[in-house]
Formats: C-alpha cells, sequence, structure tokens
C-alpha cells in the first residue's frame, strides 16, 4: 500500500522531522516502509522562466514571440498562442524532452516558420488547474530557473508499505491509521479529517432494506445529486495519483479518496439505473449473474451476499459493484453506499469468484463499524466543497443491528515485564497505551484497558496484544538480549533423523558420492519413463502448477532418473544419492495423512564399454560400505519374481537387500528399457533402501576378539561356475569342508568371457587358513586345499 | 680332518669372503654373503660346530682361528653394510620432485549445500540443548493452519498460498505445525528444532521455489521473554558466522506469535555502515520469529499462563546461497553435477 506523505501532513504534525526518520521509526514500530518513493507528478522537468521579451509573430497574429530567460536552465525563444502572456510575467516552461501529465511530449518544433524552444503551459496542460484560456502565471517573488515543483511546493514522498506487514491491522489501511501510528511514535498531535457533522441518520429518498443482517449489519445509503461533470480538484487528483489510484470522475474520485484516507470502502450508484428505486442487501439467488465494472460476467452463488434494487443484483457486496450501475460522467444523481460487511463471508466470496480488489483487502481486516458512518460524513464534507453546485440530502439512510460494544483487557504490568524481558514502569506502559489511543485505569495491581474501537475488532483482543504495543512504542531495541538459564539435559535425539544424517555423512564422504534432492511431485513422463504404473493410488494435488505433475510419488526413483538426463553430457560417470520421503495414502495414518517413508536411493552411471568395472558392482559396493560403517550385517538374495515391484530394475540383474529375515532394499541394474525411453547408452545401476526398516535391524556390536598367534597360510584358488550357484554357496561348501580353519575367503578376480566357456564365470579366491592352537604345516593346508577342492568338483564346478 | 687342512680351508674361506664382501654391490647380495658364511648353515659356522669332534689341543688352535675369523668377517660385513646404506641413502637422496605434479586422486564426495547449512544449523542447534524433529509433509488442514491460528477466514492464508490434496490434506506451508505436534508429544519445557521440507504454491524464478526448505525453532519454559529470543537467536548467529554478531528486532504479523517480528542481523561485511549486501541499512533480514501465541500453546496442551516461549522459523536456501554466493534457487533442484561438485 502506498501512503503519501504530503498527506500525512495534513494529519498529523510532521515539522521538522526527516523522510529517512519517519521511514525508520515507523519501520521499527509499525510496519516495514520497503521503499520511499519521490514524486513530481510529472513536473520536475517544469522551470520557473521570466519572459524578458514579447512580440507579435510575423505570420500569425494571435502567436508571440517570446524570449525566456530560466536562469541557469537557459535562455530560450518560445513561441506561445496563449493571449495573455506579457513580458515580464514569470511563467511555467516545459523544457524538450519534458513529458508533462497529460502525456504530451515537449521538443522543439517550428511554428509557422519559427522554431519553438519548448512550451509555456496553462494549468490545465500542467494537471494544476481547469485553467486553460491562457498561460498560467507565477507570483513575482518565484526564483528564475527554479523548478515549478518546489516553488508550489508539491513534491511529494511516497511510503510504500509491506501489506503483509499490516495483515492484522484494519487500522493501518488509511493514512488516518498512519497518522496515529506518528502521532503516537512523535508524541505530536493528530488532526483527524473534518466531517459533515450537520448530517442525520433517518430515512433518506433512497429505501434500504437487509435481509441478512448476519452478513450486512450495516448499511448506510445517502442520496445526492449535481454532480454530472464534475471533476475532483487537482490536489485531489494528486493525492490519488501518489497512491497509485487513476482519477475517474468525482463521484468516484471521493469514494476512492476517502478509502485511502480513513480506509472504508464505499460505492456511489447511478441512480438512474436502480429499478424500484430501492436498495435491497441479501444474498445472491441461485443462477444470478452480474456484470462486473471489470466487464466480467460472474456468475454468483447463494453464499454470496449482494446489493440488488428489486430486480437483479448491482453489485458483489464489499467487493466489486455492477458495471450497468457504474457511476458515468453523465451520472447527475448518485446514491452512496457506506456499510459494514462479514470479513469471513466475503474471504470465502472472494476465493470463490477469484476476485481481489482494494475494498476487498480492507473489509476481510474486520473494519470499524463505525467506519461506514465516518466515511458518510467526510464524503459529503468533501463534495460540499469540491463541488458546490451539488444538492446533499441532509439525511441518509441508515438499515442497523450493530452496536458497538467497548472492549476492555485486564493488563498485568508484571506479565508485561516478564514476557518482554524488560523493567519497564508502570507508569511508562500507561503513557504507551495512551498515545495509542487506549484508555487505561488502575485497578489494584491490574491496568484495566480500553481498546479503541479501531483496534478493537480483532487485532487487539488479549493481555498479549497490549504487550505488543507496549513493546513495540518503547522500541526493541531496548530489550537486552540475554540467554535463558535452562536445564542442560542433552536433548531427546531421533534415532531416524539420526541415521539419515550419518547415511549422507558415510555416502559422501566415504563413498565419494554426490547428494542431491528432488521434487515431492512426480510427473508423468517420468513414471512413464520408469514403466511405473500411472494408476496406483497416488495422492494428487488439487492444484498443481503443471497438470501433469500433480502426482505425489510413490518413490524416489522415477523422479531421480532424470538426473542422469541432466548429467548424460556433463559427467563421465558419476553416482548421486538422494534422501527423502515418498507417500503411500493406502498406508494411511489417519487424518487424510498418508505414510510418508523415509527413503534413500542412489544412483551409478558408468560410460558402457569402458573398463572391466560394473555399474552394478560399484555401487553394491558402495552400499556395502555404507552398510558396514553403519555396523548394520545384511545379506543379498536374488529376487523372486514375486517381489519384483519396481519395473525399473532389470529383471535378473538385481538382488534383495535382507536382514534379520526383513527386506531393507534392493540393488541392480536399471532396466533396459528405462534406458531405451531415455535415448541413453550407459552402464546405469540403482539402489533403493527402506531407512526405517534399516534403522529396525540395529547396529551389531562389536566384541574383542584375540589377535592371532599364530600366522596364517593363504592359499589361491580358482574355479569356472555357472549362475545357478551363488558365490555364497561356494564359500559356505568351502568353509564347512575347512572344519574352522578357514578364517577368510577373499573374491579377487571374477570374469567371463575369452577362455571361459559361455554361461560360465571364472572364480579367484584366495583363501586364508588359520588356527589358534599351532602353526599349521603345509601338509595339513595341502590336504585342507584337495578337500576343498573335492567338494567344489563333486557340486560340478571345475578347477582351473 | 687334519689341524692344517682345516687351517688352510678357513684361510681360504676367510680370503674368498673377503672378495665376496668386497664385490657385493647391494645390501641384499651382502646379505646372501653373510647367510653364506656365518649364517645358521653357514660355511664359517659349521667349521665352529665341528670343533667339538676335533681333539682337545686342535680344538684350541682351530677354535681360536675359527673365531677370529668369524670376528673379522662379521666387522668387514657390518663396515660393507654401512658403506651401501650410505650408498642407497645417497642414491636415494638424489630424487627429486616436482611439486605441481598431481597426486593420485580419490574420489570425493558432495554434500548438497541447502541440507549441508540445515545440518549445519541442527548441530548449532543441538550443542545448544535443542532436540532436532521431524513432521509429516502432507499435513491437515488443522496442524498447518487452524491449531497456529489461523483460521480459515484468516487474511493470512493468502500469504501463503497452498497446495492442496484431493483428499483435504495439503502440503505444509511451513514447519511450524510440528511446534503443535512437539508440544502435544513432550509438553513442557521444551526446546526443539524442526529442519524440513516446505511447499508453497509459487511460480518458479531465480528466488522463488516451490519446494524449500525451512529450519523452525520452539522454545518453552517459565519465564521465557523477548530478551531470552534476542539472546538465543544473537548466539546462534554468532555460532554460523563464527563471531559477535548484534541483532534487532521489527515488528511484523505472524498469526502464531504475539508480538512477532523480523529479525535483522547487523550486516558484517559493512559493519553497519551501509553497503549492496546490505542494501544501504546496515541490517540483513534474517527470519521471522516472535513470542508463541498463548492460543498456539494451548492448542499444544501447553498452559500459557503458567509457560511463555518463542519460536522462528528461517528460510535454510536463501542462507545457503548468501554464504555461496549462488544467485538462482532453482539449481537446488536441479541435479545437474556441474552445480554440485562446487560444493
Amino acid at each position: 500500500m502506498r501512503i503519501s506523505l504530503n498527506w500525512l501532513r495534513e494529519l498529523v504534525d510532521l515539522e521538522g522531522l526527516s523522510v529517512e526518520e519517519i521511514q525508520y521509526r515507523l519501520t521499527m514500530t509499525t510496519a516495514l516502509i520497503e521503499s520511499v518513493e519521490t514524486t513530481a507528478f510529472g513536473l520536475a522537468d517544469v522551470l520557473i522562466g521570466l519572459v524578458s521579451r514579447c512580440e507579435p509573430h510575423p505570420e500569425a497574429a494571435q502567436l508571440h514571440l517570446c524570449e525566456v530567460d530560466c536562469g541557469d536552465g537557459g535562455h530560450f525563444a518560445i513561441v506561445c498562442g496563449a493571449p495573455n502572456v506579457r513580458a515580464g510575467q514569470k511563467v511555467p516552461v516545459a523544457l524538450p524532452g519534458a513529458t508533462l501529465p497529460g502525456g504530451l511530449k515537449v521538443g522543439k518544433r517550428k511554428l509557422r516558420g519559427v522554431m519553438s524552444e519548448g512550451m509555456i503551459c496553462s494549468e490545465r496542460e500542467l494537471a494544476l488547474g481547469d485553467a486553460q484560456d491562457g498561460i498560467m502565471v507565477v507570483d513575482s517573488s518565484a526564483a528564475v530557473g527554479s523548478r515549478l515543483v518546489d516553488y508550489l511546493g508539491l513534491v511529494d514522498h511516497v511510503l510504500e508499505i509491506d501489506n503483509k506487514s499490516i495483515t492484522h491491522r484494519p487500522d493501518l489501511w488509511g493514512h488516518v491509521g498512519f497518522a496515529r501510528e506518528l502521532g503516537a511514535i512523535f508524541g505530536r498531535s493528530v488532526a483527524l479529517p473534518p466531517l459533515d457533522e450537520s448530517l442525520q441518520a433517518g430515512r433518506g429518498s433512497v429505501p434500504v432494506s437487509v435481509e441478512d443482517y448476519a452478513l450486512c449489519p450495516r448499511y448506510l445509503a445517502l442520496a445526492a445529486r449535481g454532480v454530472a461533470h464534475a471533476r475532483a480538484p487537482a490536489w485531489m487528483v494528486r493525492r490519488l495519483e501518489a497512491c497509485g489510484v487513476r482519477s475517474i470522475n468525482l463521484a468516484v474520485d471521493l469514494s476512492n479518496y476517502v478509502m485511502l484516507e480513513i480506509g472504508q470502502p464505499t460505492h456511489p450508484f447511478d441512480v438512474r439505473r436502480l429499478r424500484g428505486g430501492r436498495i435491497v442487501v441479501r444474498r445472491a439467488r441461485a443462477g444470478e449473474r452480474i456484470q462486473t465494472i471489470d466487464h466480467v460476467d460472474r456468475e454468483l452463488a447463494p453464499d454470496m451476499l449482494v446489493i440488488a434494487d428489486t430486480e437483479r443484483p448491482i453489485a458483489i457486496a464489499g467487493v466489486m459493484g455492477g458495471a450497468e450501475s457504474e457511476v458515468c460522467d453523465d451520472t447527475d444523481a448518485v446514491v452512496l453506499e457506506s456499510a459494514a460487511f462479514d470479513a469471513v463471508s466475503l474471504r470465502a466470496t472472494c476465493s470463490t469468484l477469484g476476485l481481489r480488489t482494494d475494498a476487498v483487502a480492507r473489509f476481510e481486516k474486520f473494519l470499524d463499524h463505525r467506519l461506514p458512518e465516518t466515511a458518510t460524513r467526510r464524503y459529503v464534507w468533501l463534495l460540499s466543497r469540491c463541488c458546490p453546485n451539488a444538492e446533499v440530502e441532509m439525511r441518509y439512510t441508515e438499515a442497523c443491528r450493530w452496536q458497538h460494544e467497548p472492549l476492555g483487557i485486564g493488563l498485568r504490568p508484571e506479565r508485561a515485564r516478564m514476557k518482554l524481558g524488560l523493567e519497564l514502569d508502570t507508569g511508562t506502559m500507561i503513557r504507551h497505551l495512551g498515545a495509542l489511543g487506549f484508555g487505561v485505569s488502575r485497578e489494584g495491581e491490574v491496568l484495566r484497558v480500553q481498546v479503541p474501537s479501531w483496534r478493537g475488532t480483532r487485532d487487539v483482543t488479549i493481555e498479549d496484544d497490549l504487550i505488543e504495543e507496549i513493546g513495540r512504542l518503547h522500541g526493541y531495541d531496548a530489550i537486552e538480549a540475554t540467554l535463558p538459564a535452562v536445564s542442560c539435559a542433552p536433548p531427546v535425539r531421533d534415532p531416524l533423523r539420526d541415521l539419515e544424517n550419518a547415511v549422507s555423512d558415510i555416502l559422501v564422504q566415504r563413498c565419494a558420492m554426490t547428494e542431491v534432492l528432488d521434487y515431492s511431485m512426480v510427473d508423468e513422463r517420468s513414471l512413464r519413463i520408469a514403466g511405473a504404473s500411472l494408476a496406483e493410488p497416488y495422492l494428487q494435488l488439487r492444484n498443481p502448477i503443471a497438470a501433469e505433475a500433480a502426482r505425489l510419488r510413490r518413490s524416489l526413483v522415477p523422479g531421480m532418473l532424470r538426473f542422469v538426463e541432466v548429467n548424460d553430457k556433463v559427467a563421465e560417470e558419476f553416482a548421486v544419492f538422494q534422501i527423502g520421503r515418498s507417500y503411500l495414502a493406502e498406508r494411511g495414518v489417519g487424518d487424510g495423512l498418508p505414510l510418508e517413508t523415509r527413503e534413500l536411493v542412489a544412483i551409478e552411471a558408468l560410460r558402457r564399454g569402458g573398463a572391466e568395472r560394473s555399474a552394478l558392482r560399484q555401487l553394491k559396493g558402495r552400499m556395502e560400505t555404507l552398510f558396514e560403517c553403519l555396523g548394520r550385517a545384511v545379506s543379498y538374495a536374488s529376487t523372486a519374481e514375486s517381489e519384483l515391484v519396481a519395473p525399473w530394475l532389470h529383471p535378473g540383474r538385481c538382488a534383495v537387500i535382507g536382514a534379520q529375515g526383513e527386506r531393507v532394499g534392493r540393488v541392480g541394474d536399471l532396466h533396459p528399457e528405462v534406458l531405451a525411453r531415455m535415448d541413453i547408452e550407459r552402464d546405469v545401476a540403482i539402489a533403493m533402501i527402506d531407512l526405517a526398516a534399516l534403522l529396525e535391524i540395529g547396529e551389531s556390536a562389536k566384541r574383542f576378539e584375540p589377535i592371532p598367534r599364530f600366522p596364517p597360510v593363504r592359499i589361491d584358488l580358482a574355479v569356472v561356475a555357472g549362475w545357478e550357484i551363488t558365490i555364497d554357496q561356494i564359500v559356505a561348501e568351502m568353509r564347512a569342508v575347512a572344519a574352522g580353519l578357514l578364517r577368510e575367503v577373499k573374491l579377487f578376480d571374477i570374469f567371463s568371457g575369452g577362455p571361459v566357456p559361455e554361461g560360465k564365470r571364472s572364480l579367484a579366491f584366495r583363501l586364508s587358513f588359520r588356527s589358534d592352537e599351532r602353526t599349521l604345516t603345509d601338509a595339513e593346508t595341502l590336504a585342507l586345499r584337495d578337500a576343498i577342492l573335492r567338494r567344489l568338483g563333486s557340486m560340478g564346478l571345475e578347477l582351473r | 680332518m687334519i689341524m692344517p687342512d682345516v687351517l688352510e680351508h678357513l684361510e681360504q674361506l676367510e680370503k674368498s669372503t673377503r672378495d665376496a664382501v668386497a664385490e657385493a654391490a647391494s645390501l641384499e647380495a651382502l646379505r646372501e654373503v653373510e647367510v653364506r658364511v656365518l649364517g645358521r648353515k653357514g660355511q664359517l659356522t659349521g667349521v665352529l660346530r665341528g670343533l667339538k669332534d676335533l681333539d682337545e689341543v686342535t680344538r684350541r688352535a682351530v677354535g681360536a682361528r675359527a673365531n677370529n675369523s668369524k670376528r673379522v668377517l662379521s666387522e668387514l660385513i657390518e663396515a660393507r653394510r654401512g658403506e651401501l646404506e650410505r650408498q642407497r641413502i645417497s642414491l636415494a637422496l638424489s630424487g627429486t620432485f616436482d611439486p605441481t605434479e598431481p597426486g593420485l586422486p580419490l574420489q570425493r564426495g558432495h554434500y548438497h549445500p541447502m541440507l549441508y547449512v540445515s545440518r549445519e544449523l541442527q548441530r548449532i542447534f543441538a550443542s545448544m540443548g535443542f532436540t532436532v524433529l521431524d513432521g509429516p509433509e502432507v499435513e491437515s488442514e488443522y496442524f498447518n493452519f487452524e491449531a497456529l491460528n489461523i483460521p480459515h477466514y484468516h487474511p493470512a492464508r493468502d500469504l501463503q498460498d497452498t497446495f492442496w490434496l484431493e483428499n483435504g490434506a495439503l502440503l505444509r506451508t511451513h514447519t511450524s505445525p510440528v511446534q503443535i505436534r512437539a508440544m502435544r508429544r513432550f509438553g513442557a519445557p521444551l526446546r526443539a528444532v524442526v529442519p524440513g521440507r516446505v511447499f508453497r504454491y509459487e511460480t518458479q524464478d531465480a528466488s522463488h521455489e516451490h519446494t524449500f526448505h525451512q529450519l523452525e525453532g520452539l522454545m518453552v519454559d517459565r519465564g521465557i521473554s523477548v530478551g531470552h529470543l534476542k539472546g538465543v537467536m544473537q548466539a546462534m548467529l554468532g555460532a554460523i558466522f563464527g563471531r559477535q554478531v548484534t541483532v534487532r528486532l521489527r515488528p511484523h504479523y505472524f498469526p502464531f506469535v504475539e508480538p512477532g517480528f523480523e529479525l535483522d542481523f547487523g550486516c558484517l561485511l559493512c559493519l553497519g555502515k551501509g553497503c549492496s549486501t546490505c542494501k544501504g541499512t546496515g541490517w540483513i533480514e534474517m527470519l521471522g520469529c516472535g513470542m508463541v501465541h498463548p492460543q498456539v500453546l494451548a492448542a499444544g496442551g501447553v498452559d500459557p499462563e503458567s509457560f511463555t516461549g518463542f519460536a522462528f522459523g528461517m528460510g535454510v536456501d536463501r542462507l545457503a546461497m548468501m554464504r555461496y554466493g549462488i544467485p538462482d534457487i532453482r539449481y537446488a533442484m536441479s541435479g545437474d553435477l556441474r552445480f554440485f561438485s562446487q560444493f
């Protein structure tokens, strides 16, 4: 919202205060002033010049050739057509390059053969008044070469208020509210805008019937005539402009002016359009429509309040007027609405219609119900001064079921001191509250505080609200920063979060992986690429940013596949991971909330046909390191077909990671069809770990084992095996034969192809034999080796 | 064997060994000579072992001679060994190194910069006795709004454009609902921070994301004041920046606190004089905070007469962007390794 400092000066004494000081103190006490804009109303390039010579134009009798002295601004030859131009006058001069308020660009141009280097302006041309039959002449005391705006004192400073910081303050949506704040901050006197006090409540010529007082507790209607073609005075137009409001006609401008001044929206209707000559405030009927002044045809619903005549709606109450009853230039008789509307219903109406207006921004804040009368009286006061010919009925019609109920709140000064952390004496508190318009009386240890009507609608309702008033006016800078004296008991820990942090640390620091993040929403393209079904019970957004990304993810994988695409051209090889949540609606936890899984997904991408590495083995290695560092003992098994629920995994090259009979995750190659759909030629593997399940396994206990006293004997052997037998099974057989003496088995080479028959692989193991009782003899070790070979041979494995 | 033969054999052995020692060009070769002659099965050792079979006179003569040889040869070998070792060291010392030759690379990983900053904040608060908590990302309207003193008609709802789910739930617009959940679970006194992802229905641009990260904090105890809020925030910022930081409070409105503030800290670049980073004000806007609204305490099952508290919420992404000079928030979700490998 924009607040004009010139306007404020009329309402509060700001003498001797700099703009910076005002901005700073308002920001520190009331609301954030985002910026201060200086405006000269398009007159910045208009100087005061002295007409030093004035002669008739040789070619045209009505034109004059003038020489104008603009002091330091220079001397100019100007052709002027005004009848009243004379030598010796001081006049406003627009120099070439200036753009006047009406949009006219001033340039050098020839007039009847003579070059004119600028323009001497009329009041009308400068939007300073209506006079247009001659140039404007300023007082002879004006300094030649100075800016006209400085001479006239027109320059204004506009404070741009952060609307978010006044969401709770209905009183700050007009200049009067800020005038009150400044009055309190600087201890200056406030002069509220003058009202027409002669106006009487009673029966005006336009009857009003309110059918729903819950939605419209107060409605005032005032009739006036004689406003046809009337214009707002230049000073008013400038103030509206400073606040970003365009001038339209007097009746409308006055309504806007009153709103910007005291914060109460009003609405003038054209009486000619009022069928049946009366106003009915009622709910809309099903199927009723209205065209609003923005020329949009809107359908109304029965929960919306409308202003109607005897036949049809003429405005959406408090939101926007109808196009048909809009006041236009030739409107002579108007009826002014000034009312109180229910904020809750009004907000619902706006959100249904998707419509927000300046009036809504105010009504939704729970305005003071005294304001409709104030606004009416202010409107009339201004109307009678701006348009002396206007005839205003001295009675307004009022329909009202509202009564002001004074709000009193008890305040314990001790609690204020405690909550603020500030040793403030009670007298100072009373003074601060008084400055802000609160009435305060002492009742023993408690202060009885009367809330002024403009603060009492919702803003200030409890003791803590008063404490804020005291604190902010006193200044929060006075509160000293102190650390609380509290228990030093160690905080409760969340084991799942600790696990997540540990996983991230290990994967980054030990496994050299890069941590990435992805959105919780997943788009259809990603799901299609991943081969995931679109028909699973996804949670769906009602208002997605993009229609194709309305689903919440059920796995981190589909969304993360885009990282393979993004980095395909960026990196030779990469390994990324994400820790995040998926949302499983079918395993809800109540209140419509899904189970939020805690997952780790890791992706490894290598170039194809490179070194003798595979992405799957590399990624599995990283996962093994992870589990080892976490102290989690897991095992790997092939995936039964029924368990293959992840369509993006290669059905053959993947494994289930399990522990203690529970499945904690999977690791496998990306399905070749997924790669084909992405059109990517890479060796890509994926691991998916359920962190909640991993947490359940628990950390295996570490136990000391004696350092071996006798040396091990190491033997290498290589066998050729098919895929029907796993390495774990081979090792188990070896151990079974070696009766506790085989202490370590390391697979140090694995390959297929070349001399190895099709469908087989060569596995080279290094075996370590060791006894705790003695040094093993060569004969013993050889016997063990032979026994192992015999066992492996009997399983159909071939020794290489 | 008669004595002269033995003595001659010794003499020859000594002579050939002297030659072999002199010829040994490496420590390994010298060791071989040593083992061949003086080892457990060495030639000279063999002679010494054979002494026991000799008559006393011979044994005495040969023994003296053999022991003398052993001593002489041992010394010789030691001397040669010293020589060879010096040679080896001087050879080793002749090596040079180009200090710009790169080391053999070990791969390293990279933390997500926003999460890194969030975890750093968590560590700071944990060290100050705050519990680190989580809450649901899909939240109910009650916890996200109603319980936080934001009824459905409240204009503040427009401040936080919400992603609604078809089933009536929503994506949490802030981490604040965990305030209520935490108070209900742990009661008072309570110190907790809640890091997490939050969602706003917003068009994305360089400074706006619909998915971003917050860190919420809550402290409830007897006698907690605005002064404590200032003190804890100042301590936290001091820990982040590693030096003394000044803070100030400006009034601001958040429905779930009363009073509510924006907290600024004194610009560390210009020390308050005004620069482009602080837009000439000397202060940088850091976070929203306030004293927990009595209705919010009540919604959390805490008696607002006995307890007061403060709460704060900060944008983690903005802090990370400030720290690393990241110009566009959208990198956070990009997965682009050219971005992530910088951190």
